[in-house]
């Protein structure tokens, strides 16, 4: 099958060469007689720029209720990122953040440390990655997806639980996979701190049409073999010494016939931690995390003639984490500390089923309606915490429960330049009760290359198992938490200036009530209750280029005022100026591509009233595409200038900030056959 | 909009660029039907007179369609693409492509144009059902053919197979 295409497409190149056209220099720009030169095969296999995330179906990004931002397989290529959290690092208005445990996501402002993420959804081909337990997004070496199989990362700003329910609050994040793969694909990257990652895939197109796409990854690092905090100079002078390794694998495979496809993955990652968090005993290498998290989604798809769409999935999900915390007996002040080292451990379960229908139809060729119903039941939820040696039993608990949901949408083209996009969500949990999220969207294109879309919506992160029944000495639970909920107001204006160049702009509110933390009730006490209340205010800014030959500028800022609603301080972990710069320029040939990006943040409040510096970051990859046919070659170098930085922490740590990596490198290599 | 960098063609999943739009690519499908079309010798002239594209209607190509054109020549024939507004220009066009806007006004220019060897061209549903020759469809984020042999043979244009070929037949109802 593929050298039949291979020579088709070859003799097609012959036959148009031959019947050639005569283009004097000056008059055609070479992306423009690029595409003219190209054959019908490459022509219909083009895929043009859409995104499906925002409306549930494929649609251009301009169309989209909503500002979209769209990473591809070839800028994470070309930039050199390692992680998904490396890619959402380069989005206009998203910064990330780490406590060395986990990568944290922050949008617009927001980025409240102790929260694990659950407000932000994360899907891979829209399937939702949050688990039941701590709404956790994942997206560091703990994402499901070696980085290597992502086909484009849809970022969604905005609210969307008018389609999507939970979680989708700040933003959606959908990563759709690749898929064509054919052969086998071999690739391995070695990179500071003894860092090995490994990756084999194997894809096929059967004669009977199905097609195949497996994968799997293993990765290990020694991480940092010394880190220093202050904080604990007490102990080893403040020296945690080799206790920042991990290693970890993930798997994913696709199976697709016809209509039907079946996907799945699975990842596991341990990581020890070097922090000290949870008051645990400081410099003790027994202190880690396992993460585990497993998917399998079987979806059918069918257009039907007269403009119906059905789509229907039915989903498994899985989820473990373990923590092992040794405890001190005495508190860091005290002289004594640590004392006696009890091992404590966390240990989570979740399994989940579930299932969605969706029908799409277009009415009087002016409404596309989208209606659907999803529920899912989470029949493990299972958390508990436990003393090893004397063994002692804190928490152990397990409450299934279920949510359905059921949304409707509509895009109206109300005049041909003129859309109207208007939906809501109604989800029922049985944690809590129900809520309605509506949504609503103008999206106007007055002349070409103009979009203006003003956009309202509402969105809700529902209470989780963790933060209603989580129970230790010293924690209580909280059965009456509600969602936290989000009224979100934009206006964005997209202009494309000339073919190569286009302006996006952005001015956003948000209002932000009954965000659930942790707070001390009568009793002294620790307990999770819907106390805070947040507005975040801003404008942002992006200017993308894309020149001939492989020529691309990419540069945006971000200026974010977000403050405590009460207080009317700023919160913490909020930097009010973000900017990015992207640019990656052929060196020869389109084979050769050096890429240079740079990240600035401005200062940041910590918990604790402190702040943490401003800093810029600057990335630096050079890749190297089939000079040797079949062999994709890339060096980076990340942090160039060696830059010392800082993130703020939740009070879950001793230290109010954590220091970043400094400079550090990546050597990858690629392999086809 | 987004770019594509020329590919030599193999490794697609190894060298691909950020999409291109749309309209782009419909723009070079436009330029590969005048490559893939045979008129007869009448309608096509004397060497140097032009091989018109002409896009009636709300033009969604900006300057996409002059852009790919520009310099490009079939056989010795100069494209170049018009914006016109009436049957009788259309008439005298190699190729119309009838903008979504013309939706009322379909029915008339297609029956205008029936037996003229001028390629009707559209991107509007059930185009190629209601008697257009070709219509450029987008599914599953790719640019598709829907074509209508028996209007082309009704009007004396040939399609070459090659166009066929990566087609959807559409026969008229």
């Amino acid at each position: 099958m593929k050298t039949t295409a291979r020579s088709v497409a070859i003799l097609l190149t012959m036959v148009v060469e031959g019947i050639s056209a005569e283009a004097p220099p000056e008059a055609s720009r070479p992306d423009q007689s690029a595409l003219a030169s190209l054959s019908l095969d490459e022509l219909s296999s083009i895929q043009v720029e859409t995104v499906f995330g925002a409306s549930k179906h494929e649609q251009d990004a301009s169309d989209a209720p909503a500002s979209v931002s769209i990473v591809t397989a070839d800028d994470i290529k070309k930039s050199g990122y390692r992680t998904l959290t490396g890619i959402l690092n380069s989005v206009r208005g998203f910064y990330t953040t780490s406590d060395r445990s986990y990568s944290y996501i922050g949008v617009r402002g927001f980025n409240r440390p102790g929260d694990y993420g659950g407000d932000i959804l994360i899907m891979i081909d829209g399937h939702r990655l949050n688990d039941a337990i701590y709404d956790q997004a994942f997206n560091g070496t703990e994402f499901l997806l070696d980085v290597d199989l992502i086909e484009r990362v849809e970022v969604i700003r905005g609210p969307g639980s008018s389609l999507y329910g939970d979680n989708a609050f700040l933003c959606i994040i959908n990563v759709v996979t690749r898929r064509g793969l054919s052969g086998v694909e071999a690739a391995g990257a070695y990179a500071s701190y003894n860092t090995a990652t490994g990756r084999l895939s194997y894809g096929n197109r059967f004669k009977s049409g199905v097609a195949l796409e497996a994968s799997g990854t293993c990765f290990a690092s020694d991480g940092h073999d010394r880190l220093h905090y202050p904080e604990f100079s007490r102990i080893n002078h403040g020296y945690a010494d080799n206790i920042d390794s991990s290693h970890g694998g993930s798997a994913f495979a696709t199976v697709s016939f016809r209509d039907f496809s079946l996907e799945g993955g699975f990842v596991q990652r341990t990581k020890t931690l070097p922090t000290a968090a949870y008051g645990t005993v400081f410099g003790d290498p027994r202190n880690c995390l396992l993460n585990e998290r497993a998917f399998a989604e079987l979806k059918y798809q069918h257009e039907f003639e007269d403009e119906w769409r059905v789509a229907a999935r039915l989903y498994y999900d899985q989820y473990h984490y373990g923590g092992n915390f040794p405890e001190p007996e005495y508190a860091y002040g005290d002289p004594r500390y640590p004392g006696v080292i009890t091992m404590n451990c966390d240990r989570s379960d979740q399994e989940s089923m579930g299932g969605e229908i969706q029908l799409t139809k277009v009415l009087l060729d002016r409404h596309r309606l989208t209606g659907g119903v999803e529920c899912r039941r989470d029949f493990v939820l299972d958390q508990r915490n436990f003393d090893v040696a004397p063994p002692a039993t804190y928490i152990s608990t397990n409450m299934p429960a279920y949510t359905v949901g059921c949304y409707a949408q509509d895009e109206y083209s109300i005049l041909d330049n003129l859309i109207l996009n208007a939906g809501g969500r109604y989800d029922y949990f049985s944690f809590f009760g129900d809520t309605l999220n509506p949504r609503v969207a103008l999206i106007y294109k007055p002349w070409t290359n103009s979009v203006f879309k003003a956009i309202y919506g509402q969105a809700f992160r529902a209470p989780n198992a963790y933060e209603m029944y989580y129970v230790a000495p010293g924690y209580a639970s909280n059965t009456q938490l509600r969602p936290e909920t989000i009224r979100s107001y934009e206006l964005v204006y997209e202009q494309t200036i000339i073919p190569q160049v286009r302006w996006t702009s952005s001015v956003f509110y948000n209002d932000i009530h009954d965000l659930i933390s942790f707070g001390t009730n009568a009793a002294g006490t620790s307990v999770f209750g819907n106390i805070d209340s947040a507005t975040s205010l801003g404008a942002e800014a992006e200017l993308e280029g894309h020149w001939g030959g492989g020529w691309r500028t990419r540069a945006s800022y971000t200026y974010a005022d977000a403050r405590d609603a009460s207080s009317g301080q700023r919160l913490s972990n909020s930097p009010e100026h973000a900017a990015k710069l992207n640019l990656t320029a052929p060196l020869w040939h389109e084979k050769i591509f050096l890429n240079l990006e740079v990240l600035g943040l401005s200062s940041r409040l910590t918990g604790s009233g402190g702040t943490v510096g401003g800093y810029s970051l600057v990335n630096v990859t050079l890749l190297s595409l089939d000079i040797v046919k079949g062999l994709e070659a890339s060096a980076s170098i990340y942090n160039l200038f060696d830059q010392h930085y800082s993130d703020p922490v939740s009070s879950d740590f001793r230290q109010s900030s954590i220091a970043q990596d400094g400079r550090d490198f990546r050597i990858k290599l690629t392999c086809r056959f | 909009m987004l770019l594509l960098a020329l590919l030599s063609g193999q490794n697609r999943a190894g060298a691909a660029d950020a999409s291109p739009s749309e309209y782009q690519v419909k723009a070079a499908f436009l330029l590969n039907f005048a490559k893939f079309v045979e008129w007869p010798a009448a309608k096509l002239g004397e060497t140097n007179s032009p091989l018109v594209i002409g896009v009636i209607g709300a033009n969604p190509f900006g300057t996409l369609l002059d852009e790919i054109v520009k310099g490009q020549t079939i056989s010795g024939h100069r494209l170049v693409s018009r914006a016109i507004s009436t049957a009788e220009e259309a008439a005298a066009c190699h190729i119309v492509f009838i903008s979504r806007s013309e939706k009322e006004r379909l029915r008339p220019l297609l029956d205008g144009l029936k037996d003229q060897p001028v390629v009707t061209v559209s991107e509007t549903k059930g185009f190629a059902q209601d008697g257009g020759m070709i219509n450029l469809v987008v599914q599953n984020n790719h640019v598709k053919l829907e074509i209508n042999p028996t209007a082309a043979g009704e009007a004396g244009v040939k399609l070459s197979s090659k166009l066929l070929a990566i087609a959807r037949i559409k026969p008229e109802q």
